[in-house]
């Protein structure tokens, strides 16, 4: 895309309604962010439908705004509370918390945004520079490697989320059981409708992944207030601010090169379909402690580990577009619901997509741009603020979810069955968590269900029936090969971790 | 909680068992083969969960054995199981009535404000709910909690019916 198109697509962007839109949406995905147990996946999927009569622009806009609002607000009750606000603050939380306790909260903070801020902008510059390349390359992918790509993102995701790597894999599965329910895609047979004619037209993402992340966090928030406790927070002078700002700047200038490191991390995770923000956020804090040159101070309140993870995982969300856009897959379980955002819209991300939409990547690097910089100034300005609103209790906030939770459902498709399903989705997701099962595999087997499905059935029929093909093809073989290491770590390492643990017992009996 | 999970996976590895059964009596109708029909990919991933899950169940078990086979010593008044899953008796009760809140909510409020008034009623709905679970789970005072649950019903009115042009459940 050309710099005029972009300037084009920028000028035209630049409308009240759509600003405004941007600067709400954005600070209301910093307060969920912030809120311990509400999340940016919770808050953009309790969006999405009541976005659709924005119009596609400013429900996008809508969306993007929750979504990077969400995963740089959840540093913020990870540095003052020491309860990541999202699962990717919880390395932030680390060396953050350390840091509140020896009264550098605020400059914490201060540097949390700065870095999110400038990390997001970098990403979004990699995802509008790599976007058109990878998109050439998607044209010459065909139904093995589809398939293959869906089956990688979901055994991914449900490999590194979950400490024990069957668990993430039942999830991952049953997400894709979830979406076979209904029509077949090609013959037009029911399956699994037990005569339902509502559960013959399928089970909807949005209604799904509201019940999964919405009402489940709202039942557990409820039953154990405690893990949701705010502390008080500390008074702001405006030239304390000020001060604080020029040194996270400061900071941001004698660490560039971790930042570029960060960044890079960040996008290249988040264009891994079945990764997020909070892989990259522990492979950046990770990767900042080994090129320390003071790798004693992390654990004890390290800016670096900061800068390294806070840094990530907004990069992470602009690179999660890459492969959104390109090959229709969802990187993640808040990618999915934006992905399913744009469906609503009748939008299909796809290798043809930006063919046919060549304005969006200029549209959505400026949505990211934006929101960027909104962020930043809202999160400097919001820090006496946010403090504030953490201390909500969560008896009256949760009620306030499980309404929205309702609507939400409702509004997708204007069936009661929706509510009945959401609410179905709760109570399994709640349950799941009991079991340590994670929900983000899930939700991506359910948005990646057809796609893997049909890809599957394809390629059996284009190959005359014969598998050879999903394995013989040059980027099926390696995607099948990445796969099956996916597989065979966690299972190296919960054999290690057995061992040690029967080790453990074996002393402790002894002793 | 070991009790709780092995149930959960039983529960999986017959659901799992259920599904592959389930979808070989899927007509093949047009396709020539099982492989292309539509009953293929949830046989799959049934027989790939039935794995999965019976795995999960002799991980269980095997643990559970390494466990048993190194001596403890005993606890005073050890947890009951579903104390070990949810938590102390306060927190039990939370969830059962934030759960049977939200089942009443949609199963019996919404339904009935709705045949009451087809505009209003999600509104009614939504006071009720939110009053009854302000005041079992806030501390705030009951005039707080009429004036919230006031304000959340007429808000959410205004913004889905005006502001975001949506209709509300009914």
């Amino acid at each position: 895309m050309g710099t005029a198109e972009t300037a084009i697509t920028f000028a035209s962007f630049l409308n009240s309604t759509t600003m405004w839109w941007l600067f709400v949406s954005t600070l209301l995905g910093i307060v969920i962010g912030a809120l311990p147990g509400l999340t940016a996946t919770m808050g953009v999927s309790l969006l999405v439908s009541l976005t659709l009569g924005l119009g596609t622009v400013n429900s996008m806009v809508v969306l993007i705004g929750v979504y990077l609002g969400g995963i740089y607000g959840g540093s913020r009750s990870a540095i003052l509370l020491n309860v990541p606000g999202t699962p990717s603050a919880a390395a932030t939380a680390i060396e953050g918390f350390p840091l509140a306790l020896k009264g550098e909260g605020t400059y914490a903070g201060i540097v949390v945004t700065i870095c999110s801020a400038m990390g997001g902008i970098v990403g979004m510059l990699i995802l509008w520079l790599a976007t058109p390349l990878v998109s050439r390359l998607a044209l010459a992918i065909g139904y093995w490697e589809y398939f293959w790509l869906g089956m990688f993102g979901i055994v991914i995701s449900g490999s590194l989320v979950s400490d024990k790597w069957y668990k993430g894999l039942i999830s991952g599965m049953t997400g894709l059981f979830i979406a076979s329910i209904g029509i077949d895609g090609i013959y037009g047979i029911p399956r699994f409708d037990f005569g339902s004619t509502a559960l013959r037209s399928g089970i909807s993402l949005v209604p799904a992944m509201i019940g999964l992340f919405g009402l489940s966090e709202a039942f557990t928030a409820i039953s154990d207030p405690d893990s949701h406790l705010a502390q008080s927070t500390r008074r702001f002078t405006p030239r304390f601010m000020i001060s604080v700002v020029a040194d996270g700047f400061a900071l941001l200038y004698r660490n560039f090169r971790l930042f570029i490191q960060s960044s890079i991390i960040g996008t290249l995770i988040g264009a891994l379909p079945g990764t997020g923000s909070d892989i990259a956020a522990w492979v950046a804090y990770d990767a900042a402690k080994r090129t320390s040159k003071k790798k004693e101070l992390f654990g004890k309140g390290s800016y670096e580990g900061i800068l390294g993870a806070e840094t990530a995982n907004n990069a992470c969300t602009s690179g999660v577009f890459i492969p959104m856009i390109t090959l229709g897959i969802a990187g993640d379980a808040v990618s999915a619901i934006i992905m399913g955002g744009l469906q609503l819209h009748g939008y299909r991300p796809g290798p043809t997509f930006l063919v046919e939409n060549p304005g969006f990547i200029g549209f959505l690097c400026a949505v990211l741009l934006l929101v960027n910089i909104a962020m930043l100034f809202q999160g400097v300005l919001l820090t006496p603020i946010i403090g504030k609103v953490l201390q909500l209790p969560v008896g009256v906030i949760m009620p306030m979810v499980v309404i929205m939770s309702v609507v939400g459902a409702y509004a997708v498709n204007i069936r009661a069955f929706d509510i009945g399903i959401m609410v179905f989705f709760g109570f399994m997701g709640f349950v799941m968590k009991k079991l340590r099962i994670p929900a983000a595999p899930m939700a991506l087997g359910i948005i990646l269900g057809s796609l893997v499905e049909l890809n599957l059935r394809r390629g059996l029929m284009a190959g005359k029936y014969s598998i050879i093909p999903f394995f013989t093809r040059p980027v099926s073989l390696v995607l099948v090969c990445l796969l099956a290491v996916f597989i065979v770590l966690p299972i190296i390492r919960g054999a290690r971790q057995k061992e040690s643990y029967k080790e453990r017992t074996e002393q402790g009996g002894r002793s | 909680m070991f009790g709780f999970e092995l149930i959960a996976a039983i529960m999986l590895l017959m659901t799992a068992a259920g599904i592959g059964l389930t979808a070989l009596r899927v007509p093949l109708s047009l396709a020539p083969h099982f492989w292309a029909g539509a009953g293929a990919f949830p046989f799959i991933l049934g027989a790939v969960i039935f794995i999965l899950s019976a795995f999960w169940i002799a991980d269980m078990l095997g643990k559970r054995r390494a466990v048993r086979d190194v001596a403890h010593p005993p606890v005073e008044n050890p947890p009951s199981a579903v104390e070990q899953i949810i938590g102390p008796r306060d927190r039990r009760i939370r969830l059962y009535f934030i759960a049977l809140l939200t089942i009443a909510f949609v199963f019996v409020l919404i339904p009935v404000f709705g045949t009451i008034s087809n505009d209003f009623g999600f509104i009614g709905a939504t006071f009720v709910f939110t009053l009854a679970s302000l005041k079992l789970f806030s501390r705030l005072a009951a005039q707080y909690v009429v004036i919230v649950s006031v304000l959340t019903a007429t808000c959410v009115y205004f913004i889905f019916t005006y502001g975001l042009s949506l209709p509300m459940p009914r």
